[in-house]
C-alpha cells in the first residue's frame, strides 16, 4: 500500500505559490492511496492551461493533450482500455469554453471516467483574462474593462441537464474532503463530474475569501428534479456531492462484436 | 472534533504523526515552488522550516516505536479545521510575499498546533496521553518562541496583517 506522497513524480510544479491546484494534486494522491491502486492503473488526461499541467506531477500515466480536448482523449482511452482508471483534468477555460461541447456530450455519453475541473474563473496561464465562469462584473482584465458582462457558465446545472450521473463540487481549501469526493467519483460507475473551486491568488486575489464563502451541503440526491431545484438556487459556493444516480456506462454490452459486423458486410 | 482523540493514545499518535509529516511535506512543496519562481531568500527560509518540521516528525515517530497506529484515510482524521493544524492553507501564500509574511504564516501554524496539543492535554482523562500531549505542546511552544524571535529580528513594524501584493497584470 502506497502513501499519498508516493504517487507524486518528483517534478517540481511551476504553479504560483498560493495556487489552489496544489491542493487538488494532493487530494488526488490521497484518493489514490485510499483506492490502494498502483500508479500504473491510472491515466490522467488533460488539455491546456495551468491546471492541465497536473499529470506531469504524478507518477501515473499521463497525456497532456490539446486545448479543450481532454474529454475526447479520455473517452477514447477508456473505451480502448476499460481496465484503466481514467481521470480527465483541466480548467474552466479549457473545459467550458473551447471544450464546452465535449463536456456536454461526455455527460450525455456516460463513459466510466472522472472529469475534474479546477475552476478559478480565469485564464491564468495567459495572464488573467475572463473565462466562461468569470463573474459578470469582474473588472481585473483590460480586455474586459467593464467585466465580461455576461452571466457565468453554471457547470453543475449544465452537467445535470446533459445527463451526468455524478455531480459534485469541492474546494481547494479542503483537500481531505476533496479526496473523499474524488474517491467516490472514481467508484461511481459512469461519468463523474467534479468541479473544484481552486483559487488563483495571482490574478484573482479576491478568491482568498472563498474559504469564508464555501459551505457544505448534504444534498446527495438521486432525484434529478431535486438536484435541479438545488442547483438553480445554488450560490456557487456550496460543496458536496449534489447528485448521484448511476446508470450503465457507455459503451453498452452487446451480443455481436465488431468482428461479426465485418463478416456481415463482407462482399 | 472526535472525542475518541482525547482518550485513545494510538489515535492521538496517528494524528500527531500525520500532522507533522503533512506540515513538512507542505513546507518542502512551497520551498520547491519558491525555488522554481527564483525567490531564493524565501526558498531558503521555507527549506529550513521544512527540515525543522521533518526532524520534529521523526521525534514524534520515535514515540510510536513498536506500536501499531490505526490506518486512517485522509478524511477520517479529526482536525479542528479542514486540514491538520500545522499545514498552512495554500491561499495564505503568494509569489510576492515577504519574509515577514512568510514568518507570520509559520507563526500562525505553530500557534494552531500548540493549541491542538494543549487542547488534547486539557481534555483527556488518560494520564499517559496527557503527559504525551503536554510534551508535544512544550515543543510547539518552543517553536512559537523561535519564530517570534525571527520575526522580531526582522524589526518589522506591522506584523498583524498579511497584506498580499496586488496581482501582476502585464497585459
Amino acid at each position: 500500500m502506497l502513501k499519498a506522497k508516493q504517487y507524486k513524480s518528483g517534478v517540481k510544479p511551476i504553479w504560483c505559490p498560493g495556487c489552489g491546484h496544489y491542493s487538488v494534486l494532493n487530494a488526488i494522491t490521497k484518493a489514490f492511496a485510499a483506492l490502494e491502486q498502483s500508479p500504473e492503473q491510472a491515466v490522467l488526461v488533460s488539455g491546456i492551461g495551468c491546471s492541465s499541467r497536473l499529470p506531469a506531477y504524478l507518477n501515473s500515466y499521463g497525456f497532456h493533450g490539446v486545448h479543450g480536448r481532454a474529454l475526447p482523449l479520455a473517452t477514447g482511452l477508456k473505451v480502448a482500455r476499460p481496465d484503466l482508471n481514467v481521470i480527465a483534468l483541466g480548467g474552466d477555460g479549457d473545459g467550458f469554453s473551447i471544450g464546452g461541447n465535449h463536456f456536454l456530450h461526455a455527460c450525455r455519453r456516460n463513459v466510466d471516467l472522472v472529469y475534474v475541473v479546477m475552476d478559478n474563473e480565469v485564464y491564468g496561464m495567459t495572464k488573467g483574462q475572463a473565462s466562461p465562469t468569470t463573474p459578470e462584473h469582474w473588472q481585473h482584465s483590460k480586455l474586459t474593462p467593464h467585466g465580461p458582462e455576461v452571466r457565468p457558465f453554471q457547470p453543475c446545472a449544465l452537467a445535470l441537464a446533459a445527463g451526468a450521473g455524478f455531480i459534485a463540487r469541492g474546494h481547494s481549501g479542503d483537500p481531505n474532503g476533496l479526496a473523499q469526493m474524488l474517491f467516490a467519483a472514481v467508484k461511481h460507475p459512469g461519468f463523474a463530474f467534479v468541479q473544484v473551486l481552486s483559487q488563483c491568488v495571482t490574478f484573482c486575489p479576491e478568491q482568498v475569501q472563498w474559504k469564508e464563502q464555501v459551505h457544505a451541503e448534504s444534498v446527495g440526491t438521486d432525484n434529478p428534479a431535486e438536484a435541479a431545484h438545488f442547483l438553480h438556487s445554488d450560490d456557487g459556493f456550496a460543496k458536496g456531492i449534489f447528485y448521484c444516480n448511476p446508470r450503465t456506462p457507455w459503451p453498452l454490452p452487446h451480443d455481436s462484436q465488431a468482428t461479426d459486423l465485418r463478416e456481415g458486410f463482407r462482399l | 472534533m472526535n472525542t475518541a482523540l482525547y482518550e485513545d493514545e494510538l489515535l492521538f499518535l496517528a494524528h500527531s504523526v500525520t500532522l507533522e509529516q503533512e506540515a513538512a511535506e507542505r513546507l518542502y512543496e512551497l520551498a520547491d515552488t519558491l525555488e522554481v519562481h527564483n525567490n531564493r531568500p524565501l526558498h531558503a527560509l521555507f527549506l529550513e522550516l521544512a527540515q525543522l518540521s521533518e526532524r520534529h516528525a521523526s521525534d514524534v515517530l520515535a514515540h510510536c516505536q513498536g506500536r501499531q497506529l490505526p490506518a486512517l484515510q485522509a478524511w477520517e482524521y479529526s482536525w479542528p479545521d479542514a486540514e491538520s493544524p500545522e499545514s498552512f492553507q495554500y491561499s495564505q501564500v503568494h509569489y510576492l510575499m515577504s519574509a515577514e509574511q512568510a514568518l507570520q504564516v509559520a507563526l500562525e501554524v505553530e500557534q494552531n498546533t500548540l493549541g491542538f496539543y494543549s487542547d488534547v492535554a486539557r481534555r483527556t482523562t488518560q494520564p499517559s496521553l496527557r503527559q504525551l500531549a503536554e510534551g508535544f505542546a512544550r515543543e510547539e511552544a518552543e517553536h512559537v518562541k523561535a519564530v517570534q524571535a525571527r520575526l522580531q529580528a526582522l524589526q518589522c513594524p506591522a506584523l498583524n496583517n498579511l497584506d498580499l501584493d496586488p496581482p501582476h497584470s502585464p497585459e
